[in-house]
């Protein structure tokens, strides 16, 4: 379960995000959606222990992250790009995180094949495309076989068909009883995957739920989003 | 959330923090050019001093004191290795990756520290002998060869100088996270603003730099400033503990 409690982030006198409250539950995908800028990946970051709140908590079965005794086996997460040096090759990324977490080197092969990456483990992460850095990113993300996974944009840079492999791989761990907390501003492509759905814009949560309430009398959720996003907000929690 | 495995002592997380910080500078190419590189520069620049020391115009033909004086230009690989050993981490969202696994920053700096001492230290050793054999080549006859108790204070001190060196720099590069500035900051201050302040202040023999030159320059203590080996050697050690601490704080502290 991943808790954010009245997350509050100022940057100088920028409000970044103001009172953002929601929770991610196992066996579910949570959609966290809201245009660029809406404070998204800040509270992901914050959440993991990256940035710090203004005020507010971020937890994670009830403990910081910072305070997880074992975090790569509880939370595994994807944010912009690959979260590797472009001078490494995947394998050696791979290798230096398993041995950071205590995680035997045979799972470095497991999960490189995972992703489809296997051919590329050799390669200098700076000759990837954009997609095989997000999946070199969720390689390492899936390591430590965790019971949660936080994506930021997990669909970017994706093509149609690494898309539909990620709307899958999703489905299943949430089916698995693990908890999935992914950001995006592309709704067409997540309506068919996520359960619950928290809509964010300018730092401010507007509206959550399931994904009928939040669709509501809506044709689509992103007919939803776009009246959340663009219209007034603040009465439509 | 199903199952979190049971809490692990938080010596062996920093043996694994530690264990993955050397994996990490040893799969990046970029140390293992800037190793190379330094031995390169110090090779050379020992055939040249020893040349000019075979015709007697550096006044010496002692081999320690040839052998050692290219430690002066090779520093700045060590300077650029402790800057790269930090900034890499900001190079394609790393720092992110690096505290997902180990979110304890203080045990992640430290772990960081004790990877660099690991790598830094054969490397310097190897630079700083490699120095002496071709002083010792090139002087052939003309060698004045020390005896070992000097030979040994002499390559520990250097060795010991440049490693040092290296964790400074690291710790200025975690506080301005760029390679560029950090670089080139303190190139100026060990090449250009240092050397200045040497010979003008009083205090200056207190600076990092000039405190260091006791801990290899073999008979530098009396030509640079008052301090003995001994001293500096604290001086140094000084220096570089502040900024260790000094960075922790900060990486403690700001948004990654």
């Amino acid at each position: 379960m991943l808790t954010i409690d009245r997350l509050t982030k100022r940057r100088g006198s920028a409000l970044i995000l103001s009172d953002v409250t929601f929770q991610a539950r196992p066996g579910r995908v949570t959609g966290f959606l809201g245009p660029n800028g809406a404070g998204k990946s800040s509270t992901l970051r914050i959440l993991l222990g990256l940035d710090r709140p203004t005020s507010g908590t971020a937890l994670v079965d009830g403990v910081p992250f910072e305070r997880l005794p074992d975090p790569l086996r509880t939370v595994g997460a994807v944010l912009d790009g690959s979260g590797a040096h472009r001078a490494r090759t995947g394998r050696a990324h791979l290798s230096w995180v398993a041995a950071a977490a205590g995680i035997p080197r045979r799972r470095v092969d497991e999960v490189l094949a995972e992703v489809d990456l296997t051919g590329a483990a050799r390669k200098r992460v700076g000759s990837y495309s954009l997609g095989m850095g997000r999946r070199l990113g969720l390689a390492a993300a899936l390591l430590g076989d965790p019971a949660a996974l936080v994506l930021d944009e997990p669909v970017n840079g994706l093509d149609p068909e690494g898309i539909r492999w990620m709307r899958r791989f999703l489905r299943e761990r949430a089916e698995a009883g693990h908890t999935v907390l992914l950001s995006s501003h592309l709704m067409g492509e997540l309506a068919e995957v996520v359960d619950d759905v928290v809509i964010i814009n300018g730092g401010r949560v507007v509206e959550q739920g399931t994904l009928a309430e939040v669709t509501g009398a809506h044709r689509t959720l992103e007919d939803a989003f776009f009246a959340l996003t663009t219209g007034a907000r603040g009465d439509a929690r | 959330m199903t199952t979190v495995a049971p809490t692990r002592a938080r010596g062996s997380e920093f043996t694994r923090s530690s264990r993955a910080e050397v994996l990490k500078l040893l799969s990046l190419p970029a140390t293992l050019l800037t190793a190379a590189g330094s031995l390169l520069v110090s090779a050379v620049l020992a055939v040249a001093f020893a040349t000019a020391g075979r015709q007697g115009s550096t006044g010496t033909a002692s081999a320690l004191d040839i052998g050692l004086a290219p430690i002066g230009y090779t520093q700045a690989g060590f300077i650029i290795l402790g800057v790269l050993a930090a900034t890499s981490e900001y190079t394609g969202g790393q720092v992110q990756t690096s505290l997902t696994v180990v979110p304890r920053r203080v045990l992640l700096h430290l772990s960081k520290v004790v990877a660099l001492v690991l790598i830094a230290v054969p490397t310097a050793l190897v630079v700083v002998l490699g120095g002496l054999v071709v002083a010792d080549l090139v002087l052939g006859d003309a060698a004045v060869v020390p005896p070992f108790g000097d030979f040994a204070v002499g390559v520990g001190g250097a060795a010991a100088y440049l490693a040092l060196t290296a964790v400074l720099s690291s710790s200025v590069a975690t506080v301005i996270r760029r390679t560029i500035p950090a670089v080139a900051g303190l190139l100026v201050y060990y090449f250009i603003a240092g050397p200045l302040l040497r010979d003008r202040t009083a205090f200056a023999a207190y600076l990092p730099d000039t405190a260091g030159y006791g801990m290899w320059f073999h008979s530098g203590a009396g030509r640079f400033g008052s301090l003995s080996a001994l001293v500096g050697t604290g001086f140094v050690v000084a220096w570089v503990v502040l900024a260790v601490a000094v960075a922790a704080v900060s990486f403690r502290a700001r948004d990654a």
